[in-house]
C-alpha cells in the first residue's frame, strides 16, 4: 500500500507561492518587533527597578 | 502581487534602524550609568603576599573591621578565609562613601552584598577594592558566591549599615558590630 502523500508542494501554483511571498514579511515583522519590545522592557525593566536603584560601585 | 524586491529591501532597511535604535538605546544606558551615575565594575591591581597577611601592616587581625581614617574616609577590611569572614559582622555609616578591602590567604573567594551592586572576586595574592555608598539602613547578607570547598554553604558576614547619627567610632575611628 502506498504511503500517504505528505507534501503537496507540488501542487503549489506561482500564484501561492506570490501569496505567500506577500504575506510573510508582515507577520516576521510583527513576530521580532514583539520579541525585540519585550526584551527591550525586561532590559529597562531590570536596569531602571533592580540596577540603579542599588547605588554606585566601583 | 509578490513583494518586490524593493519592498523586501526597504522593510529590511526599516527593521535594521529598529535594531540599531534598540541597541544604541541599551548602550547609552550603560554609558549613563557609568559616567554619570558611577556604576562601574570593580577595578583594582595591587598584590599582596597571602603567606604573610596576618604579618602585614594592613590586613593583621587587630587592623580588620571598619575604620575612619586621617581623612574621614571609611575603610572596611575583611579577610576572607575557608570558611569565614573575619570580621563575621562589619558596621558602615549610611549615605557616605566607603571603601571594602579583601583579601585572601587560602582560595579564591568572591563576595556580594544583598541589595546592593557590590560583587566582586577576592583572589590570594591580590586585594579586591569596592568603593560603594549604602543607601539603605539594616542588615545586609555579605555571603562568598565563589565555591571555595565544602564549607562553602556556611561561609557568610553581615554588614551592617546604620545612620551617620548611629555610626559612632571609637577613639582610634575603629568602628565594630556591638556583640548582641
Amino acid at each position: 500500500m502506498a504511503a500517504p502523500a505528505r507534501s503537496t508542494d507540488e501542487n503549489l501554483t506561482e500564484t501561492d507561492v506570490d501569496t505567500v511571498m506577500e504575506q510573510v514579511p508582515k507577520g516576521a515583522l510583527a513576530l521580532a518587533g514583539t520579541a525585540v519590545l519585550l526584551l527591550l522592557i525586561g532590559w529597562f525593566f531590570v536596569y531602571f527597578v533592580i540596577f540603579i536603584p542599588r547605588g554606585s560601585v566601583g | 502581487m509578490a513583494a518586490s524586491e524593493e519592498d523586501i529591501l526597504r522593510s529590511e532597511l526599516r527593521w535594521s534602524m529598529v535594531v540599531g535604535a534598540a541597541v544604541t538605546l541599551i548602550f547609552a544606558a550603560i554609558l549613563y550609568a557609568g559616567l554619570v551615575l558611577h556604576v562601574n565594575p570593580p577595578s583594582n591591581i595591587e598584590t599582596i603576599d597571602p603567606k604573610t597577611l596576618h604579618l602585614s601592616a594592613e590586613f593583621t587581625e587587630s587592623n580588620l573591621g571598619t575604620k575612619v581614617e586621617a581623612g574621614g574616609q571609611v575603610t572596611t577590611r575583611i579577610v576572607a578565609t575557608q570558611f569565614a569572614f573575619d570580621p563575621q559582622c562589619v558596621v558602615v555609616p549610611s549615605n557616605e562613601p566607603v571603601t571594602l578591602r579583601l583579601t585572601s590567604p587560602d582560595v579564591i573567594h568572591g563576595i556580594l552584598v544583598t541589595g546592593t551592586n557590590v560583587n566582586t572576586m577576592v583572589i590570594p595574592g591580590y586585594v579586591s577594592q569596592v568603593h560603594t555608598v549604602f543607601t539603605k539602613t539594616g542588615d545586609l547578607l555579605m555571603p562568598c558566591h565563589e565555591f571555595c570547598g565544602f564549607g562553602h554553604s556556611q561561609m557568610w558576614a553581615t554588614v551592617r549599615v546604620v545612620p551617620r547619627e548611629s555610626f559612632r567610632p571609637d577613639a582610634d575611628g575603629r568602628a565594630a558590630c556591638e556583640k548582641s
